[in-house]
């Protein structure tokens, strides 16, 4: 799941910030990265993930819901958890729009945030 | 009592007439065939994870069959990673068509359509290590589930004994339709197969008991046919 910072004119921007998830406390992305997005994980044993992104000392959140689905393919793969039909929950943020409901690992963007 | 009576006769010419044509008609079942899976049976004995018992049922119409199954399936799935299970019950319903309504023998080549449906309970569980969200037991679990799907099906009856007949059909499954709940889409499906396939193939082994209620002669082979045929067979000479 990828999220985008951009300017106000929807321009990428470049972010030096941290994303905690707040269920597990795992640091997901931590602040010596410079990028305009950030692949992150979703979590496997819940429906949504909440995460708390520190940026310049101001903390700002983001829920994301999703179908989380197990699927067995065969029995060498073993089970699988398939993520789709993402959603925004809810944010801290004063501009968030979800750009892409399918969860393809780390090829589309789904969600932007305007950092102004 | 006069007025009665003629409604009576009335009546009888009425209802009667109809049943007796119909009762001379071609259209009249004169068997009904009962049987088993025994591959399912096979299966159920040789293999530790199956559970699968298949009834099926016909009646004739003319060349016809009005076929009916109905079958119960615990199966389960299992490795050192995961444990999967599934519960439930299928049925299917549908029409064949004798290709060989002249055979003398009464032995049977058919094909048919079926459409058919499932309900069952699934559920999987195993453990799970995340490098983000920690370590933890998946448990995943769907109620009463429900999934259609429609049968092509090509097969054969054979007597082998009096009343006693072996049966093969080779099934191709498609169209299949399943409401399946957010958390876990169904590894095995009753009656159908594998749940992620979207066409499933399949061959079923019958024995078939066939029970007479009336004699219902061979039909002979149409006249025009048979006179092409010789005409044929005589252009061949």
């Amino acid at each position: 799941m990828i999220i985008q910072f951009v300017d106000s004119l929807g321009v990428p921007k470049n972010e030096i910030l941290t994303i905690t998830s707040a269920a597990s406390d795992s640091i997901l992305v931590t602040a010596n990265q410079i990028t305009t997005q950030f692949n992150l994980p979703l979590d496997p044993f819940r429906d949504n993930v909440t995460y708390l992104v520190t940026q310049s000392g101001i903390e700002n959140w983001i829920t994301l819901g999703y179908r989380n689905a197990v699927f067995i393919n065969s029995d060498e793969c073993g089970p699988e958890f398939v993520f789709s039909d993402l959603a925004i929950w809810g944010t801290s943020y004063d501009s968030v729009r979800l750009v892409n409901t399918r969860i393809l690992e780390g090829i589309d963007v789904n969600v932007r945030i305007y950092d102004y | 009592m006069f007025g009665f009576m003629i409604i009576r006769i009335l009546f009888l010419i009425l209802i009667g007439v109809p049943v007796t044509v119909f009762a001379q008609s071609k259209w009249v079942p004169s068997a009904v065939r009962v049987g088993v899976d025994l591959y399912d049976i096979v299966l159920t004995t040789v293999k530790s994870n199956r559970t699968i018992y298949e009834f099926n049922a016909d009646v004739d119409f003319h060349k016809y069959f009005f076929s009916f199954d109905y079958g119960i399936f615990e199966g389960s799935e299992s490795n050192v990673i995961y444990d999967y299970s599934s519960k439930g019950y299928f049925w299917r319903l549908g029409l064949d068509i004798n290709l060989t309504p002249y055979e003398k023998s009464r032995s049977v080549v058919f094909f048919g359509l079926r459409y058919a449906e499932a309900a069952f309970d699934d559920k999987v569980q195993f453990d799970f290590n995340s490098y983000y969200f920690g370590n933890g037991r998946v448990i995943r679990e769907n109620k009463d589930l429900y999934a259609t799907w429609y049968e092509m099906v090509m097969g054969l009856k054979v007597p082998i004994w009096k009343f006693v007949q072996l049966g093969l059909t080779g099934r191709m499954k498609f169209g299949r339709n399943m409401k399946t709940s957010n958390s876990l889409e169904s590894l095995l499906v009753p009656g159908y197969g594998r749940g992620i396939s979207r066409t499933e193939f399949a061959i079923n082994y019958h024995l078939f008991f066939r029970i007479p209620f009336r004699n219902k002669p061979i039909p002979p082979k149409p006249e025009r046919k048979k006179a092409a045929v010789e005409a044929a067979t005589q252009s061949v000479n």
